[in-house]
């Protein structure tokens, strides 16, 4: 960053490549969109192009870059949403009284003993998909960006008590999305080596 | 909802601890909660078990050219606000041609004169300067008596490193 803020153009190329996968990831995460998710990283470094010169190296580069993808992809969402507006299914409003959304009990249903990973994969990402957009951006931030409560409030512009709320509604959704698979081979996939 | 049957506020404080945000008093009795409540104990477990869930996840991978694609992207504007400077840059120029040559007594203009050896060298440098930048720098003379002029500075922090260092002989010549 610092040889692209002295003017050498080509290490803006290598900057995009050395940090597009992350970027799109995030992004991606946050729209569930492929197509959108594409756009907007363009513009997430677009935008690192024109403001080259703010970039001041106190913050890790990639922490301020995806600071500017989640805001990018924050501002790309509420756009959705007013474009939405007529939908009026508001499940996610603002003032955090509603964003728990419900999601159907599915401890009941049979266990599938032949699930394969790939399998659980697509069920956990279609549920973290079908998350109210708060929660989404939440857990996104919290678990693949490791941000902490503080810095999630500042880009949601909440509290940090609401970005707790959040995070637990998040879980207990995912937590009821992936029920069936909780107690089965599911948890014996994701068991963890930790005693 | 099926869950564990914790209230809100208990789910929240559980999630905060997981996640390291609790001080060490709260976070002491989220422990002891955790070790003595079964329904502590059972919503840590499915917590933790969505928790390993989701590192597990495979990340989305961006399609193979988007990198290309974004450079590329870059480069346009970049043209374009180049552009914009250079023809930002011919105005004032064209407005400061003018007036010198108005100002002049017999309203003839300046004679061109015999180039020196410096000039030479410096011409060579010019090849090498983009062709939307020559212009600026073939007119440096004119530049530099308006250089109190914010134009000239846009001109300055948009141009190439082949630029610069050609307007940076030219005003060497200047000064000597």
């Amino acid at each position: 960053m610092l040889d692209f803020q002295r003017g050498r153009r080509e290490a803006f190329a290598l900057l995009v490549e050395r940090n597009q996968g992350r970027v799109y990831a995030l992004v991606y995460r946050l729209v569930t969109d492929h197509a959108l998710a594409e756009d907007l990283t363009q513009e997430v470094f677009l935008r690192v192009f024109r403001t080259a010169q703010r970039y001041r190296p106190m913050a890790r580069f990639s922490t301020w870059v995806h600071r500017i993808a989640a805001n990018v992809a924050l501002n790309a969402i509420r756009s959705r949403k007013k474009r939405e507006m007529s939908g009026l299914d508001m499940h996610d409003g603002e003032d955090g009284t509603s964003w728990h959304r419900e999601v159907p009990d599915e401890r009941g249903a049979p266990p599938q003993a032949d699930l394969d990973t790939a399998e659980l994969a697509d069920k956990l990402n279609e549920s973290v998909a079908e998350l109210p957009d708060s929660q989404r951006i939440a857990i996104t931030l919290n678990k693949y960006e490791h941000m902490s409560y503080q810095e999630i409030a500042d880009i949601l512009n909440c509290s940090t008590m609401a970005v707790k709320s959040l995070l637990a509604r998040a879980r207990c959704n995912l937590r009821d999305a992936l029920a069936r698979y909780l107690g089965g081979e599911f948890a014996k996939n994701f068991e963890s080596d930790e005693p | 909802m099926a869950g564990s049957g914790l209230r809100q506020q208990d789910l929240e404080q559980l999630t905060a601890w997981m996640d390291g945000e609790l001080n060490e008093d709260e976070a002491r009795e989220v422990i002891r909660r955790v070790a003595t409540d079964s329904r502590w104990r059972r919503a840590y477990e499915d917590f933790a078990a969505v928790d390993r869930a989701l590192e597990m996840v495979v990340p989305p991978t961006p399609p193979a050219d988007l990198a290309s694609r974004i450079v590329r992207a870059a480069n346009r504007r970049r043209l374009w606000r180049r552009a914009g400077g250079v023809a930002a840059a011919a105005a004032v120029a064209a407005g400061v041609i003018l007036a010198v040559w108005l100002g002049r007594p017999d309203g003839t203009p300046t004679p061109t004169p015999m180039p020196t050896p410096g000039d030479v060298i410096i011409a060579r440098q010019l090849q090498d300067v983009p062709e939307a930048d020559r212009f600026m720098v073939e007119n440096l003379d004119v530049f530099r008596n308006y250089d109190r002029a914010v134009e000239y500075e846009k001109v300055r922090s948009i141009a190439d490193d082949e630029t610069l260092t050609a307007l940076a002989a030219l005003e060497d010549r200047g000064r000597s």
